[in-house]
């Protein structure tokens, strides 16, 4: 199955604006393969008779830095999406075109991103925003455009601010919250002895999300963090982290909830492994468990510690390497023929991101327009993405999915976790 | 190294350290309270913000989008740390890694701030000063809601005065070295004429007179070359040696000179001692009397005289024509004349030849000094004088006429009567006035009598205590000698007044006469 490099999309030749995305050379390779195989394509599309104007669908996330891994992840799941719905002709013969810009996970380009975006591309909506510091510092700017109904769909962040007012209107939310998450990972930790929580979170508006989830969770059993520390954002992963380790390990906690990004998540667990410290380490849905898997595996290949022990990660997607949801098997085809990269969380959270947009701009019936949006998310009272839970919308409701999967390491794989009581036993033996 | 380069650069070195030193003390000060009063401002102002638009998400419990906040200000140069607690003073967003420092911690002991008052303080700053920070702590609704904590980081206050100053110090540096380099330029330019005026100066010392415009030539660029002192250091030598070279060329011309006059002089007093009768002569004239001369001339040629000779006998013409043998009249004079030196002897060369020419036209003493005073007079536009004493002996009475033009009176001695002045009434000196008039007086010598003569250098003569011979002393000398032959009392008086005067250069010409009547026959 080939894709059709919409029209619209930058060409890989146009020179990249500033702050744009710098294409990492897997994906530019892939895009000018696709380039090559359907230029006939891609003129009968320019061709086509209707000749309307494609639907520009804007991105800023980060493509470079230490989290490069979830631009390109969730690029690849969304684009894959759209790829083959406009190789089926589109949206009554409109194209879809994501159109990517580079912020490297850093709130100023991330304002700034959006605002050429808006003004200059004129997308019709912002889709597959990456983090809470950039999303937090982008949302008054959805505001400034309330007026014109600018919406910011499924950003890839379970922060708060966007759930809550004075932005809940201009954001619809896919993925269940931070709290949520950590909610989850706290009750069921709790409920299997682990009392004594720490936390170790990037120092900026994530790690603050999670932190303030893991509080509030905490609180009605009576608990407190016993202890917490910080890293800068953009630490990588062969920084050390062993200062951190120290000040958790002093505190002597039953497991430490990890709020953080990929490469320092990963410095984190190798330190505290190579200290000889056991503790289970638990991570949220942003670390992107599959990158996590392939650092710490590759370091485990040079070293005699089993760095995958241990760990527990909290997604805001089924598995999906399980059977059981129809999407996940409809997303792994749809990989496999794509030629991007291998499935993850996080393109599957893309795939679904994409597949709910489609959804909706399906449901305007050839009328796209923005003043369509706010009435179809009222109306989507149990939209089937193909997960076990429906999607559900509606006034004050800006977020369609609520269940927390939790997995863990088995033999290099991920795994859904059955049985917590086994991380107690391992406590208290160590 | 010239010495005076050496003195120069240590002077310019003290002076840049003391530059240097001053300027880095106080640029340092004016940067580190300057920076420190707007890290201050800054901070305060940073704190009253992030205090002001807290409140919401505080009391939301939106500590996402409070630390969303507060990170915004973590770009502004000199924030090193924000921190927000709620109002249990739990930390709820902050910007530390890895964890919130102790000292921090201890910041927000006093939870809400009172003013002067003791009233409530709602938004205003506390500053905390630590050796890393200025920390500023605003209490949020007045410490309701929480606190604000802004570090502000002294050491980026550190840095920048660090750079200040080493900047400071290149720049001081580099303008020493330049000034280090100019001042060597400009005193090369000093000292090497200077050199070259010394090296010359020392030549010159090893430099014959004559030539010294040799030597010249090297110090003329110099003086050509350069408008400033050097030059005119230079112009001075010059100018010095031509002065000099002049100078003693015109001393060489004056000795030659002198040397000349002196032979000359020589010459004029043997010619001026020849114009005096020869002893030989007065000793050989001795017809019933025996007379002696001596003189004593001193340096100079002076003007001392003495004359005698024999009247021609008017009454009987000299048969033999000599004026010797037949004339009874014996005429003596001695003479002082003015002052010294060559006018003087001119003008006793002139009264000699007066008095010689013309005794033998007049027959009294007084006559004839007036009429030699009147030629003299006539003649003397120098106002010169001469003392003279003069007089006629009548060898075979011993009468004596005589008179005195100004002159010391002479002593009579006799072998009876002892020694005595001889009475006379002092006429003005010759060449004074020209209508002068003398008097004449008269004495009768007996035989063995002798007339002595003298000039003031015999009683004017000086010891070394500048004490005179006097006129005492000598007629003590003439009393010891009243029976001696006119030779031997000369001799005699002469030994006595150069024993007196123990060798002192004689100052004036010492002249005597004696003459002496013989005993009776």
């Amino acid at each position: 199955m080939t894709h059709i490099k919409p029209v619209g999309l930058p060409a890989p030749a146009d020179p990249p604006p500033a702050g744009a995305r710098t294409v990492g050379w897997q994906l530019r390779l892939a895009l000018i393969a696709v380039l090559i195989a359907c230029l006939a394509q891609i003129a009968n599309a320019q061709a086509a008779p209707d000749g309307q104007d494609p639907i520009v669908i804007g991105m800023s996330g980060a493509f470079s830095g230490t989290s490069a891994n979830l631009g390109e992840a969730l690029h690849s799941g969304m684009q894959a999406y759209f790829n083959q719905v406009n190789q089926q002709g589109g949206l009554d013969g409109r194209q879809l075109v994501l159109r990517e810009y580079d912020d490297g996970y850093d709130p100023e380009p991330a304002i700034a991103n959006t605002l050429r975006l808006v003004r200059d591309d004129r997308v019709f909506a912002l889709m597959g925003y990456i983090g809470t510091p950039t999303v937090t510092r982008v949302l008054p700017v959805l505001q400034l455009y309330r007026e014109d109904q600018l919406f910011l769909f499924f950003p890839f962040t379970g922060a708060q601010p966007q759930r809550q007012a004075p932005y809940l209107e201009y954001v619809y939310n896919l993925r269940p919250s931070y709290r949520q998450e950590t909610a989850g990972l706290v009750k069921h930790l709790v409920q299997a002895g682990m009392k004594r929580i720490a936390m170790f979170y990037q120092a900026d508006a994530y790690g603050r999300s999670g932190w303030e989830g893991v509080r509030r969770a905490l609180e009605p059993e009576g608990l407190k963090i016993v202890a917490e520390t910080t890293y800068a954002r953009g630490t990588p992963y062969n920084a050390t982290f062993m200062q951190q380790v120290e000040i958790l390990r002093d505190a002597q906690p039953d497991v430490i909830i990890s709020i953080s990004a990929k490469q320092a998540a990963a410095g984190f667990i190798r330190d505290a492994r190579d200290a000889g410290w056991d503790v289970p380490i638990a991570n949220v849905s942003f670390v992107d468990s599959d990158s996590l898997l392939e650092l710490l595996l590759a370091a485990g290949r040079d070293s005699p510690v089993d760095y995958t022990r241990n760990l527990i990660n909290s997604e805001v997607v089924p598995n999906y390497l399980d059977a059981t949801h129809s999407a996940a098997i409809e997303f792994r085809e749809l990989m496999a023929a794509s030629g991007f990269a291998k499935p993850g969380f996080v393109s599957f959270e893309g795939f679904l991101n994409a597949k709910l947009l489609v959804e909706v701009l399906r449901r305007m019936n050839g009328d796209i327009r923005r003043e369509h949006i706010r009435p179809i998310m009222d109306a989507m009272s149990g939209y089937d993405i193909g997960l076990e839970e429906p999607v559900v919308f509606g006034p004050n409701r800006n977020q369609g999915l609520q269940n927390v999967y939790y997995n863990r390491v088995e033999n290099g794989r991920f795994t859904t976790i059955e049985d917590w009581s086994q991380w107690k036993t391992d406590v208290e033996t160590f | 190294m010239s010495k005076l380069f050496k003195k120069t650069l240590l002077v310019v070195i003290g002076l840049f350290g003391l530059i240097s030193v001053s300027v880095s003390v106080l640029s340092g000060w004016y940067i580190h309270s300057g920076m420190n009063q707007e890290f201050e401002v800054k901070g305060r102002s940073i704190a009253s913000i992030i205090s002001d638009a807290s409140i919401t998400p505080l009391l939301s419990e939106n500590y996402a989008t409070l630390q969303s906040m507060i990170d915004q200000y973590m770009h502004i140069v000199g924030v090193s740390y924000i921190l927000v607690t709620d109002a249990d003073n739990t930390p709820v967003a902050h910007t530390f890694v890895p964890a919130i420092p102790d000292h921090v911690h201890q910041l927000l002991k006093s939870p809400v701030a009172l003013d002067a008052a003791g009233r409530t303080e709602v938004a205003r700053a506390r500053l905390v000063d630590s050796a890393d920070h200025i920390n500023l702590v605003t209490p949020i609704l007045g410490g309701l809601a929480g606190h604000v904590a802004v570090g502000m980081d002294k050491s980026i206050i550190r840095n920048q005065i660090t750079s200040i100053l080493l900047q400071q110090q290149v720049i001081i540096i580099l303008l020493l070295l330049f000034s280090i380099l100019v001042s060597y330029l400009l005193i090369n330019r000093i000292s090497r004429p200077l050199a070259l005026l010394n090296r010359h100066a020392e030549k010159l010392a090893e430099t014959e007179i004559d030539r010294l415009h040799e030597i010249q030539s090297e110090i003329e660029p110099i003086a050509s070359g350069s408008r400033d002192e050097i030059g005119a250091l230079a112009q001075s030598f010059i100018y010095m040696e031509k002065a000099l070279d002049a100078s003693v060329r015109r001393l060489a011309r004056n000795i030659a000179s002198q040397e000349r006059i002196k032979t000359e002089l020589v010459v004029a007093r043997d010619i001026q001692m020849r114009i005096l009768p020869a002893t030989a002569a007065l000793q050989s004239m001795s017809i019933g009397t025996q007379v002696d001369a001596l003189i004593q001339p001193a340096k100079e040629v002076g003007g001392d005289l003495f004359d005698c000779f024999y009247l021609p006998d008017k009454q009987m013409p000299d048969p033999a024509g000599d004026g010797q043998a037949a004339s009874k009249r014996l005429f003596f004079a001695i003479g002082d004349v003015s002052g010294k030196g060559v006018p003087s002897a001119l003008f006793m060369s002139l009264t000699c030849t007066l008095l010689r020419s013309k005794a033998s036209h007049y027959d009294l003493p007084n006559e004839l000094l007036k009429a030699v005073n009147k030629d003299l007079s006539l003649i003397n536009h120098s106002c010169m004088f001469v003392t003279l004493f003069c007089g006629i002996l009548d060898v075979e009475s011993g009468a004596v006429t005589y008179c005195s033009a100004g002159h010391n009176p002479p002593y009579v001695m006799s072998p009876g009567r002892g020694v005595q002045a001889l009475e006379c009434k002092n006429g003005i000196a010759l060449g004074a006035m020209d209508n002068a008039e003398y008097t004449n007086h008269t004495v009768t010598l007996s035989p063995r009598d002798t007339l002595f003569l003298f000039t003031d250098g015999v009683t004017e003569a000086m010891n070394r205590q500048e004490m005179l011979y006097s006129e005492q002393r000598l007629i003590q000398v003439l009393e010891q000698h009243l029976d001696a032959p006119p030779v031997d009392l000369l001799q005699s008086t002469l030994e006595d007044i150069i024993r007196f005067a123990e060798n002192e250069p004689q100052a004036d010409d010492i002249t005597m006469l004696a003459i002496q009547r013989a005993a009776a026959s």
